[in-house]
C-alpha cells in the first residue's frame, strides 16, 4: 500500500490503526474469522479506491466502519435471497402483534444458567447462538448489547419503531437463551 | 401473559443498557415482588448482560501474522 496522501490522510499506518477494531466489527456480525477479515481487507481497498472522494467531514475511523457496515449489509441480503424460505424478516407480522411476551418466563427456570455463567466457554457459545439469529435482529442485536448504541439511534439506523425494537429485543433474547441451553448446556 | 409481565419484561431488557427512570425502576420492582416468572426473567437478563460485558473485555483481534498478510495484500 503506497503512502496516499489525498487531505493529509497517510494510509499506510490504517493496518495498525484500525483493523482490529474493524475486524472484531465484522467478527460479531459474521461469526467467521476468515470471513470477517475477508471484510477488513475489502473494506481497505474499496477506501482506497474512494480515497478521492473522502471529504473528511467524517473521521476516516467513521468513514471505515461505514464502508465495512455496507458490505456486511450486502452480504447478509446476499444470504437472504438465497434462503428459499427465509427465517428472518426485518419485523415480521408477529413482531407487531401484542402476543410477544406470552412466555417470558416459562422457559427461564433452569438454574444451568446462573451456575455456568461463568464458563469461559459460554462466550464462545453465545457467539454461535447469535449467529443463528435471523439477519436483522442480529445487526441490532449486536448494535445494543456489543456496540453499546442507545435504542433511539440504533431505531433511526435500523428505521423501526421504539415498539418493535423492544420486541427484537426481547425475542433475539429468548432465542439465544433457548439456543444456549439447548446446544450447549445440555452436552 | 399479562400486559404487566409485558411492560415489566421491556423495562428489564431497556434496564440492560439503559438506566431506568425512578418511576420505572419502583413499578418493576413491585411488579417482580410478586411474579416469578419475571423475576427469572430478571436473573437471566442479568446474567446476559454480564456475559456480554465479558465477551467485550475480550474482543477479537487480528494476529501479528494476519496484520502483515493484511499489509502485504493491500501493498500488491
Amino acid at each position: 500500500m503506497e503512502k496516499t496522501v489525498n487531505n493529509n490522510i497517510d494510509t499506510t499506518k490504517w493496518v495498525d490503526e484500525y483493523s482490529d477494531a474493524l475486524f472484531s466489527y465484522a467478527y460479531y456480525r459474521v461469526n467467521d474469522r476468515d470471513l470477517a477479515m475477508d471484510f477488513v481487507q475489502e473494506t481497505f481497498f474499496s477506501a482506497l479506491k474512494a480515497l478521492d472522494r473522502f471529504e473528511q467531514k467524517s473521521s476516516v475511523k467513521t468513514w471505515l466502519y461505514s464502508i465495512l457496515k455496507r458490505k456486511i449489509i450486502d452480504h447478509w441480503r446476499q444470504q437472504e435471497s438465497r434462503k428459499t424460505k427465509p427465517v428472518s424478516k426485518y419485523v415480521t407480522r408477529e413482531d407487531q402483534d401484542e402476543s410477544w411476551i406470552e412466555d417470558v418466563g416459562a422457559r427461564n427456570s433452569k438454574p444451568q444458567v446462573e451456575e455456568k455463567i461463568e464458563n469461559e466457554e459460554l462466550g464462545s457459545a453465545l457467539m454461535d447462538c447469535i449467529a443463528g439469529l435471523p439477519d436483522k435482529w442480529k445487526g441490532i442485536f449486536i448494535d445494543k448489547y456489543i456496540d453499546e448504541k442507545d435504542s433511539e439511534e440504533i431505531c433511526n439506523e435500523h428505521e423501526i419503531s421504539s415498539s418493535n425494537f423492544w420486541v427484537i429485543i426481547h425475542r433475539a433474547k429468548n432465542q439465544l437463551k433457548g439456543c444456549m441451553e439447548g446446544s450447549w448446556l445440555n452436552q | 401473559m399479562g400486559k404487566s409481565c409485558e411492560i415489566a419484561a421491556k423495562l428489564m431488557d431497556k434496564s440492560d443498557s439503559e438506566q431506568l427512570t425512578l418511576k420505572e425502576k419502583l413499578k418493576l420492582k413491585v411488579h417482580n415482588s410478586y411474579c416469578k416468572g419475571c423475576r427469572k426473567y430478571n436473573e437471566f437478563s442479568k446474567s446476559f448482560t454480564d456475559l456480554f460485558k465479558k465477551i467485550k473485555d475480550n474482543p477479537p483481534v487480528l494476529s501479528t501474522s494476519e496484520k502483515e498478510k493484511l499489509k502485504d495484500k493491500l501493498a500488491e
